[in-house]
């Protein structure tokens, strides 16, 4: 039969004879359970009264130990938090970086075509065969301007610099 | 069995041992279990431990360089050269991406047919036969191409990459190896040869060598980095390390003050021009006075930049700056405002024009001498109408030497103009000694000979005589301005005054009769007012002298004149053949370049067409 300590006790019984040191040993009679059960409790009850006083040493740790615990499922989750986040800043930077290589491809083909066309153009235009004619100081019509109040164009702003980052993003 | 006694006294006294009949075997105890279990859990751990050791300590330098190799890598951010644009907006030079392609034989995974085979439609101009010789030559290091697209490249790339192909029932075709892309910049001239005698080009090592690609290299080059940067499993990069300016986007591009399409017009008018006349070559120049900002400036012969190689390099330098002739008859408006200026004539002041005039030991004649003889009395607008060498002469001593020297000093002739081409010479005139010293210099230069300067100095003249008197710096570049339309910078221009604003008014209505009644009159536009004089000027020869056959023809236009807003000059260099002046030459190319002008720049008639 295992030794067991007296506070784990919830009742009802086996009187075995606790092995802790300093603690107080209470024997009741074989055979007079039934009867002594209320005793066995008044002297719990005193036993405990008298261990009731904790050291303030140990509640002071125990109540450490409780916010350490707090403090240190916030810390995980915080970190987690942030953990993440970077991964995701890092994610939306690779893609946003994906974007502008493509977008500067697609402006140098665009203007490379573009600007091939015009040039094509031209060409074809000198070319004396095709029917186009370079257009006539005789045939152009020169009118006065409508009197009235004009629309004024809206004064352009620069573009926006690119936003500036001050500490670099990452871990 | 250890005697109990040892261990648990109080299970001694509760289960003493059974007899050795009755226990179990050895190797069926719970407490052998439990050190087997120990056992094998410590093994595990020293297992776990010897690894470790041979992984951190032993291999430890080793695997860190794999881990480095595999997780960094190279980026080098497109900062491109900055583009070249136009007033409207045309591209006139921008930069492209192209790739060099080197194979190593030796290290080829797949045999050099296939490798051959899976080439020669990418690269699309060579056989897979030739291809092999070209493997065949060396064992590594063979530049293939040297100019290959991004599409090309990607094609390559896809080649060099792992892959699973669909079509090989599911095999893996493995990366090639022993194929290497070099990615670099290379300049492209959309435009052709239109505006190569302005732009320049850039060499391989894309640094600017002529034109504006040469003097501008500071304002177009952007410092290209290449970050190392360390990348993730999936090759996404950790931008820890990368600064937020480290990409460098902007969007400036270099805006220009050319109008590209006349520009273009002003090149055809001119190659017509001189291959019709066969002559050395030409040089067409628009200005606006107000501002001296250059509209068009076309020069033949010419050049296409993305061939520079082909080019002789005579042609690298733009010859409007860096050439000095003598003006002739164009500069007479110039020597009839320094006198009016100087109060020294009157618009209607009149000389006698015998045909001829002494000066010094020499005798002066017009042009014109053998078949007009002398013109009598003429006025001003009467000598300009028929370019009288005689009449500039004799309006011309009006000045003391020292005076006319010192008025045509004041106007800048040898000083530099600031103009942004590489090159710019200044012009020459005779030393202040000399010329005070005899009457022959003052005569000479009265009638534009004897001096030099350059074409484009002479516009810079003209156009103070159009735009109230202001000497304004010819330039070429409006600034540096964003894809908004927003200038980050503009050059500071310098405008001096030189002339009365009377006088330029004065001059104008002269040289207005020379179009109107004088050898201008082939520029005469119905509608528009247009001031202007014809030049025949005698070149100056090698040997001393002047050659009695190179000639160099032009006329200057200034309209309208109402309210001056453009100068043109066009010049004719040596046309052969008989019946060869600037009226005949250089006017009908300055007729041409004003149509186009009104119709490009929409300038309204001044006077209904009758």
């Amino acid at each position: 039969m295992d030794p067991v300590s007296l506070s784990s006790r919830t009742g009802r019984s086996n009187p075995a004879p606790s092995r802790a040191p300093g603690k107080v040993l209470a024997f009741p009679a074989r055979g007079s359970q039934q009867k002594s059960r209320p005793r066995r409790w008044g002297i719990l009850r005193s036993q405990a009264s008298t261990q009731h006083r904790k050291p303030v040493w140990l509640t002071a740790l125990i109540f450490l130990q409780h916010v350490s615990s707090v403090a240190t499922f916030g810390m995980v989750t915080a970190s987690l938090v942030v953990y993440i986040w970077t991964v995701y800043t890092q994610q939306l930077w690779n893609r946003e970086h994906r974007k502008l290589v493509t977008l500067q491809r697609n402006e140098r083909q665009l203007i490379g075509v573009n600007e091939s066309l015009k040039e094509q153009l031209a060409q074809q235009a000198d070319a004396a065969d095709n029917g186009l004619v370079a257009p006539m100081l005789e045939s152009s019509l020169f009118m006065k301007p409508a009197p009235g109040p004009y629309l004024q164009p809206v004064p352009k702003e620069p573009t926006a610099n690119q936003v500036e980052l001050k500490a670099p993003v990452g871990y | 069995m250890s005697p109990p006694s040892l261990r648990f006294r109080d299970k001694a006294k509760r289960s003493p041992i059974p007899p050795r009949s009755q226990r179990r075997p050895w190797w069926d105890r719970s407490r052998f279990r439990v050190i087997l279990v120990w056992l094998i859990l410590v093994l595990g751990a020293g297992g776990l431990l010897a690894n470790l050791y041979r992984l951190q300590i032993l291999n430890g330098t080793k695997l860190s360089d794999l881990a480095r190799a595999q997780q960094t890598t190279m980026i080098r951010p497109y900062i491109p050269r900055r583009p070249i644009v136009d007033q409207q907006g045309n591209v006139l030079a921008t930069d492209q991406l192209v790739y060099e392609l080197y194979v190593h034989p030796v290290l080829f995974n797949q045999p050099e047919s296939l490798v051959a085979q899976t080439l020669s439609p990418i690269l699309g101009d060579t056989t897979p036969q030739e291809l092999l010789k070209r493997f065949a030559s060396q064992k590594s290091g063979i530049r293939l191409r040297t100019n290959l697209r991004e599409d090309q490249a990607d094609a390559i790339r896809v080649l060099q990459s792992p892959s699973e192909d669909p079509q090989d029932e599911g095999k893996n075709r493995p990366g090639l190896n022993g194929l290497e892309l070099n990615q670099r910049y290379q300049r492209y001239y959309p435009q052709g040869d239109a505006v190569a005698e302005v732009l320049g080009y850039v060499n391989g090592d894309h640094v600017g060598q002529a034109g504006l690609e040469y003097s501008q290299q500071k304002l177009l080059e952007r410092s290209g980095i290449t970050l190392q940067v360390e990348r993730t499993g999936k090759g996404d990069l950790l931008p820890v390390q990368i600064s937020s300016d480290a990409l460098n986007s902007e969007d400036l591009s270099l805006q220009l003050t050319l109008n590209l399409a006349l520009q273009r017009e002003a090149h055809r008018i001119l190659r017509e021009t001189v291959e019709k006349f066969k002559a050395k070559r030409g040089a067409v120049i628009v200005m606006d006075v107000r501002d001296g900002a250059i509209i068009a400036l076309a020069s033949e012969p010419t050049y296409n930049p993305n061939a520079y190689a082909l080019a002789p390099m005579s042609l690298f330098k733009n010859w409007t700056v860096t050439d000095v002739y003598e003006p002739g008859s164009t500069f007479k408006p110039v020597n009839v405002a320094l006198a009016l200026d100087a109060g020294k004539i009157k618009p209607d002041t009149q000389v006698y024009d015998p045909g001829e005039v002494k000066a010094d030991r020499w005798t002066i004649y017009n042009h014109d001498y053998r078949t007009q003889g002398g013109h009598g009395l003429i006025d001003v607008a009467k000598i300009l109408q028929v370019s009288s060498n005689v009449g500039m002469v004799k309006l011309m001593r009006n000045f003391t030497g020292k005076e006319f020297y010192q008025a045509l000093l004041n106007l800048g002739l040898e000083e530099k103009l600031g103009i942004e081409l590489p090159g710019e010479v200044v012009g020459h005139l005779k030393p202040k000694a000399v010329f005070t010293r005899s009457s022959i210099e003052p005569a000479t230069t009265a009638f534009g000979q004897g001096f030099s300067l350059t074409p484009m100095k002479l516009v810079q003249l003209h156009a103070a005589l159009a735009n109230g008197g202001k000497l304004v710096t010819p330039h070429l570049i409006e600034g540096l301005v964003d894809t908004q339309d927003y200038f980050h910078w503009r050059p500071v221009l310098k405008t001096r005054q030189v002339l009365k604003p009377e006088t330029s008014k004065t001059v104008m209505q002269l040289m207005e009769t020379v179009v109107d009644k004088g050898s201008g009159k082939v520029s005469r536009i119905p509608g528009y007012r247009i001031a202007g004089k014809t030049g025949t000027a005698q070149k100056a020869s090698a040997y001393g002298g002047y050659d009695a056959t190179a000639k160099i023809t032009s006329f200057i236009a200034s309209f309208p004149v109402d309210d001056p807003r453009y100068v043109v000059l066009a010049l004719v260099d040596e046309p052969k053949g008989a019946n060869t002046f600037g009226s005949t030459v250089a006017a009908p190319v300055v007729r041409s370049v004003l149509e186009s002008l009104i119709l490009l720049e929409k300038v309204p008639p001044s006077q209904p067409l009758r």
